[in-house]
C-alpha cells in the first residue's frame, strides 16, 4: 500500500511538471494565477449610463462614439423586469448600437439557439465552445472596437463568460454586456428590423 | 576469474533468480492479485484499458484547450476564480499520467487510486454545483470534445467508471507479474 502511494505522488509529480512545462512552451502561455480585469458593466452604477462612457473600468470611457446623444437618450425609469441590479446597457442604447452600426454583437448562446434568431450580424461564441469560434471574431473585429455580448437573458451567465474571455484573454477593451439579452430582444418592437434567422 | 568474483557473479545471478522467482510466483492472499481465472484477469485489463483510454481523451481534450477547461472549472465556482488557471494547467495531465499508469500493470494500483480520487472528486463536484446548487454549467468532462451538462448522467458516468476501475484493481482481476507496485 505505501509503495501505491508513494507511485502515485510520483505520477502526480511528473504530471505536474509536464503540465507546467506545457504551459511554459504553449505559444500563448496561460497565466498562472488568473488576475481579473473586471468587465465593463458588471458593476455598473445603478444610474443609467450614457453610451459615451461604457463603465467605470473601460480603458477607452473617454472616447466618444458616433451615435448622436439624442438617439441614445437614457430611460427615465428602469425598465427591465427582472434583474435589475445588473445594470448594463438598456434597450435603447442597444438600439441605437444597432442603427449606427457603431458596435459588433457577439451572441453567446448555443449554435441550435442562435440558429433560429438573433441580431442581424451578431457572431455566435458559445460560451461552452469559446475558443473554437473565437476566429471569426479576431478576424473581423480590432480589439479596440465596442462589442456587445449578450445570451439569453435573465439569469444566463454565458454573455458573462465570453466577455470576460474576450478582456482577459483577447485582450479586447471595449466590451459590454447587454444582460436582459435575447429575452428583451424579443419582446421590444424596435429589435424586430435588427432580427435574422429563419424563424423570424 | 578470482573466487570474489564469481562468489560475487552467483550472488547476483540468485538474486535476479529470486526475483523473478517473486513475480513470476502467485502473491500471499488477500496482498496483491494473480487470483482470478484468466477470463477474469482479461476482463480486468479490458477495464482497466477501458478507463484509461477514458481519461486519456478526457485529458487530451483539455490540454488541447486549457482556456476553455479553466472557464469550465470557473463555472463550478468551487475552486476561487483566480485558481482556476491552475486547475486547468495541473489537472488534464494528471488524468493523462494517471491513465498511463493504469495501462501498464506494474503501475495499475496507484494509477486505478490516482483515477478513483479524481472520479470521486468529479461527482462531488457535479453534485455540488450542479444538483445541490442548481447550476446549468457544462461538464467540461472532455473538453471541447464533449461538451454535456452537468448533472445526474454525468454523476452515474463517473459512478460507472470508478466501479470499473475498482474492478480491474481487485484481487482477481489483477495479473499476476507486477501487481505490488
Amino acid at each position: 500500500m505505501k509503495s501505491t502511494l508513494l507511485t502515485a505522488l510520483v505520477i502526480l509529480c511528473v504530471s505536474s511538471l509536464a503540465g507546467a512545462v506545457a504551459n511554459t512552451i504553449r505559444r500563448t502561455p496561460m497565466t498562472w494565477i488568473r488576475a481579473e480585469r473586471p468587465v465593463t458593466n458588471n458593476a455598473a452604477p445603478e444610474a443609467p449610463l450614457p453610451l459615451t462612457t461604457a463603465g467605470p473600468h473601460d480603458a477607452r470611457a473617454d472616447e466618444p462614439i458616433t451615435t448622436p446623444q439624442s438617439a441614445v437618450a437614457a430611460p427615465a425609469k428602469p425598465e427591465s423586469t427582472k434583474d435589475e441590479s445588473a445594470g448594463g446597457p438598456k434597450a435603447e442604447e442597444i438600439l441605437a448600437l444597432l442603427a449606427t452600426g457603431s458596435a459588433r454583437f457577439v451572441d453567446a448562446r448555443e449554435e441550435r439557439e442562435f440558429a433560429p434568431g438573433h441580431l442581424r450580424g451578431a457572431i455566435n461564441i458559445p460560451a461552452s465552445a469559446i475558443y473554437d469560434n473565437i476566429a471569426k471574431l479576431l478576424n473581423e473585429v480590432p480589439t479596440g472596437m465596442k462589442i456587445v455580448v449578450y445570451c439569453g437573458g435573465g439569469h444566463c451567465e454565458a454573455s458573462h463568460h465570453v466577455a470576460e474571455a474576450l478582456q482577459n484573454d483577447f485582450h479586447f477593451e471595449n466590451v459590454l454586456i447587454y444582460t436582459h439579452g435575447w429575452e428583451e430582444i424579443e419582446k421590444v418592437a424596435g429589435f424586430k428590423p435588427y432580427v435574422e434567422g429563419p424563424g423570424q | 576469474m578470482s573466487t570474489a568474483t564469481m562468489a560475487r557473479s552467483s550472488g547476483d545471478t540468485r538474486s535476479e533468480a529470486s526475483e523473478f522467482a517473486d513475480e513470476a510466483a502467485p502473491l500471499p492472499h488477500g496482498q496483491a492479485g494473480g487470483e482470478g481465472k484468466p477470463w477474469l484477469r482479461a476482463a480486468g485489463h479490458v477495464c482497466a484499458l477501458g478507463v484509461a483510454a477514458v481519461f486519456l481523451v478526457a485529458g487530451i481534450g483539455k490540454i488541447w484547450e486549457p482556456r476553455q477547461f479553466a472557464m469550465d472549472v470557473k463555472n463550478y465556482k468551487i475552486v476561487a476564480d483566480a485558481y482556476a488557471n491552475l486547475v486547468a494547467i495541473f489537472l488534464p495531465w494528471c488524468e493523462v499520467g494517471a491513465a498511463l499508469a493504469l495501462i501498464h500493470p506494474r503501475y495499475r494500483r496507484a494509477g486505478a487510486l490516482l483515477i478513483g480520487g479524481m472520479l470521486v472528486m468529479f461527482i462531488c463536484a457535479v453534485g455540488y454545483s450542479a444538483l445541490y446548487k442548481g447550476l446549468h454549467i457544462d461538464c467540461g468532462c472532455f473538453g471541447k470534445a464533449g461538451a454535456a451538462q452537468a448533472g445526474w448522467r454525468t454523476i452515474g458516468f463517473d459512478a460507472l467508471l470508478l466501479v470499473i476501475t475498482i474492478f480491474s484493481v481487485s484481487r482477481r482481476a489483477m495479473p499476476r507479474m507486477g501487481t505490488r507496485g
